[in-house]
């Protein structure tokens, strides 16, 4: 027994260390703390307030695993009325999609944890398609009208959201003419796509801004009309899972936005070492598109669900096509292929 | 049992399902901005079909405490009612007292009550600015932005007064103290102070895209319907009806004072927020005039034994709107009747017609609603 | 038009049904009238421009045995305030509502039906408003008369003034 795992050990030394280090579990979870910890000193910041300061003496930092640890000692509520199974299940899966999703994000090169060439792009895209499914069976489930609102406002945001969103990633795979995202990484060599896919960048930031559900599209929520939407009724550990699979969400996306437009793990060299001078770049530029989130989450007011279905589907979706019929010519037709 | 409860009694985040497919959703009292009462919402789907404001959670029956108190012992419990805007509320009654009495405050305590009651118009506002923008899906940046300016202000009132909040400083006959030395250039220093951070908000807030998206066009209130529905304050004034009791009715040292009303026609969400923010530059403007007109002399008369008048209607501009006060006196030094009349409670009563006139979504609930300024303790009493 | 031009008109049109007035300053205008003229009183009123309702209660005259009831109204056109008053009977207080006059006093008169017990006929949305729902009117009475007990409410620790 011990012989056998032993050897699969050694193995798959590379693979386990994928799925449970850099970039699977741990990296998750930590990256996830660090975000939310950002979060709350960044907005603070900006709010004029100096956001958590006693736990951990230094900024703060332990205050996050203050909170988790509190809900995780709290009482798991489960409403009467709801249906109790789907319930939990579909809030305790919520982070699993989004998770599985980064499983196919090139951290540094041929660095990745399902190390799959191809459609990585339509499968990642497809993927994630998965998790507005859930949030439906979450905010149906709960059996309150907040929830059931908050749920429907997610799914029209969602298809408003996602189509573009696919459209744009289609103009970035025109110009790298590849499925693949280790080879649209590799095709930016010379220069990153938000250069020339800078019209498809902007149908790609404001659809990733609705994808990830924050203001101005944190329509679903909508603390100061649905309490807090699809999620108003979990408790405890459920509603700490249902936190994490927020921020997963965020990450994901995050990623996808700077593998298809900032070069993913480009850079120039530090230690020498691809991996290690990869997943730095990577980090770096990740941190970078998630300050820029924040600064658009605090600065904007809230869209309606009616007008941000509509900037989706009057202007964004045109937009998306034109972003493809440009490439296309300028690529195809000036550039020759 | 069920049944026989009262619709009041429903758990807020009970389906209440009514006949024809609408629901009730009731905002409040445990709502993240409701405030100390309740919206009960019934839509159809995302459309509102009526409003209902359930006000009542914070009564404290001021006016029978009132009754039942001398007329300055009145003053104490009376700032209870809107604890922003206390010099304005107090001012209503101490005027009725002193009109009722036959008096007339020295010049020096008239404006350094309109300096006091200025700048009680600017935290209030200040405050009303930043919970319109979180209704209407803000980070609480604005919120708290605000919340940071009224700071300075708070101390140059603590300053005058001794309190920050409930300064009971406004007495039938003139105010308690003197300006304290120095105050002045604290005050100018401060008023230099706001000048800047109204632009900001007007950068960050006011001409902010999807503020504009969320709020132009929304809950508009047109002139005929503000006129007979009763608003009241910056409200009615963006419904086109130029009404300022300290310019229409001027009380204190308004009517030595020379400044603007802030008037639109547009009558939306919008124009409601952004008169807010341009009544704090005209308070600004009026302090500035008052500390330089500012006349030397006494600053408190003394109260004839018995009152004059039986009975008067006062009206003060309070930053919510007109707050009128009806005593009534059988000539000892207490009331015997004091109908308040506060702007909340005329605000209230336009918000819930709204949807009779106009498409209103669900969404646009609590920003409409905040747009108005609304205060359940205002309201309460 | 001034108070005191107006103050003529209404003279003129009802007569010895308006009981008394008295103007204060030049934007005030106190007026006692007939209860039975009320109506007619009102709707004059709207017609000369007095279309916003600012204030409406009742007071209890407990001595004389009535109530008197108030409404102030402003106008947009003139920019002064009537405030006109009449009695009603205290033990069977009931008056019509004025709501299709001026919309705007459905909340005043809301409150006046809860706070003094005067009955409202005709008013479309006769619920407690400040009251909780389940107050016990038989009990505790009404607050704002002056029958109103209130060493009830006297707390243990409290004294009475």
């Amino acid at each position: 027994m011990l012989e056998w795992i032993n050897e699969f050990i050694s193995r798959n030394l590379v693979t386990l260390i994928k799925i449970l280090g850099f970039p699977g579990l741990i990296f998750i979870l930590v990256f996830i703390i660090f975000a939310v910890w950002y979060q709350r000193k960044y907005l603070a910041r900006l709010m004029l307030r100096m956001g958590p300061v006693h736990a951990g003496k230094v900024l703060g930092w332990l205050q996050l695993i203050a909170d988790a640890l509190k809900l995780l000692a709290k009482e798991i509520i489960v409403p009467r009325e709801s249906m109790g199974k789907i319930f939990l299940l579909s809030a305790i899966t919520l982070p699993v999609v989004p998770a599985a999703a980064i499983a196919l994000i090139p951290f540094a090169k041929n660095y990745m944890i399902l190390s799959v060439k191809g459609f990585t792009l339509p499968l990642f895209l497809a993927i994630m398609t998965l998790y507005p499914i859930l949030i439906v069976l979450m905010g149906w489930s709960a059996n309150n009208k907040f929830t059931i609102i908050g749920a429907f406002r997610s799914i029209y945001l969602d298809i408003a959201g996602e189509i573009p969103m696919i459209l744009s990633a289609i103009g970035v795979m025109l110009w790298a003419g590849s499925y693949d995202l280790q080879e649209i990484i590799e095709a930016q060599k010379s220069i990153w796509f938000i250069v020339p896919q800078f019209l498809g960048f902007i149908v790609f930031l404001i659809s990733y801004l609705a994808m990830i559900e924050k203001v101005p599209f944190d329509i679903p929520e909508a603390e100061s009309e649905l309490v807090f939407g699809y999620k108003t009724e979990y408790t405890g550990a459920v509603f700490l899972d249902t936190m994490l699979g927020d921020y997963v969400n965020l990450l994901a996306w995050a990623l996808l936005m700077n593998t298809l437009y900032f070069g993913g793990y480009l850079g120039p060299s530090i230690t020498g070492d691809p991996i290690i001078d990869g997943s730095i770049w990577t980090l770096v530029k990740l941190i970078i598109i998630i300050t820029l989130t924040f600064t658009i989450i605090i600065s904007y007011a809230r869209l309606r669900i009616d007008q941000a279905v509509r900037l989706g589907w009057n202007y964004l979706i045109p937009l998306g096509v034109l972003n493809i019929v440009l490439t296309v010519f300028i690529k195809y037709i000036l550039l020759g292929g | 049992m069920k049944d026989m409860l009262p619709y009041r009694y429903h758990p807020f985040n009970e389906i209440v399902e009514l006949e024809g497919g609408l629901f009730q959703v009731n905002m409040g009292p445990q709502h993240p901005i409701s405030g100390q009462g309740r919206f009960i919402v019934i839509t159809d789907g995302e459309i509102v079909y009526k409003i209902e404001m359930d006000i009542g959670y914070s009564h404290r029956g001021i006016e029978k405490i009132l009754e039942n108190r001398s007329f300055i012992q009145g003053i104490i419990p009376l700032e209870r009612m809107v604890m922003l805007d206390t010099s304005n509320i107090v001012m209503g009654y101490v005027m009725a007292v002193e009109k009722l009495y036959g008096v007339e405050p020295p010049p020096r305590a008239q404006y350094i009550r309109t300096i006091i009651m200025e700048f009680n118009r600017i935290i209030s506002h200040l405050y009303a600015l930043g919970l319109f923008a979180e209704s209407a899906g803000w980070n609480p940046a604005i919120f708290l932005w605000t919340t940071a300016d009224r700071e300075p202000v708070l101390d140059i009132l603590e300053m005058i007064t001794g309190a920050r909040w409930s300064y009971s400083f406004f007495i039938p006959g003139g105010v308690r103290a003197d300006l304290p030395n120095g105050v002045k250039e604290r005050i100018l220093t401060t008023l230099d102070y706001l000048e800047n951070r109204v632009r900001v908000y007007e950068d960050a807030w006011i001409y902010n895209e999807t503020f504009r998206m969320r709020t132009e066009g929304v809950g508009v209130l047109p002139r005929s319907k503000a006129i007979e529905w009763g608003a009241a304050g910056p409200n009615l004034r963006v419904s086109g009806v130029p009404y300022d009791t300290r310019k229409n009715e001027p009380y204190a040292a308004y009517g030595e004072l020379d400044f603007k009303i802030v008037t639109h026609t547009a009558g939306d969400s919008y124009r409601r927020g952004w008169a807010r923010v341009e009544e704090i530059k005209v308070s600004i403007d009026i302090i500035r005039q008052a500390i330089e007109n500012m006349p030397e002399g006494r600053i408190r008369v003394a109260l004839p034994p018995k009152p004059v008048e039986e009975e008067v209607l006062t009206r003060v501009e309070s930053a919510r709107g007109e707050i009128n006060f009806y005593v009534y006196t059988e000539g000892r030094d207490r009331p015997y009747r004091v109908k308040i009349s506060p702007a909340s409670f005329r605000n209230f009563y336009v918000i819930e017609m709204l949807p009779t006139i106009q498409t209103i979504r669900f969404a646009d609930v609590p920003p409409i609603i905040y747009s108005f300024d609304p205060w359940f303790l205002d309201a309460d009493r | 038009m001034s108070p005191s031009e107006f103050i003529n008109i209404l003279k003129e049109r009802f007569g010895d049904k308006i009981l008394s007035y008295k103007i204060q300053g030049d934007k005030r205008i106190i007026v006692k009238i007939d209860s039975s003229i009320v109506e007619g009183f009102a709707s004059f009123l709207k017609e000369s421009g007095f279309d916003m309702p600012i204030t409406m209660g009742a007071t209890d005259f407990i001595k004389n045995k009535v109530f008197e009831i108030f409404y102030g109204i402003w106008s947009s056109q003139h920019d002064f305030v009537i405030l006109f008053k009449y009695d009603i009977p205290r033990d069977n207080p009931r008056i019509k509502t004025l709501v299709n006059i001026w919309s705007g006093v459905q909340k005043f008169e809301r409150e006046t039906w809860e706070l003094l017990g005067i009955n409202i006929d005709g008013h479309p949305n006769l619920k407690p408003l400040l009251l909780p729902e389940d107050w016990n009117y038989e009990e505790e009475g009404y607050p704002l008369r002056k029958d109103f007990n209130l060493k009830r409410y006297i707390a243990p620790w409290g004294d009475e003034s």
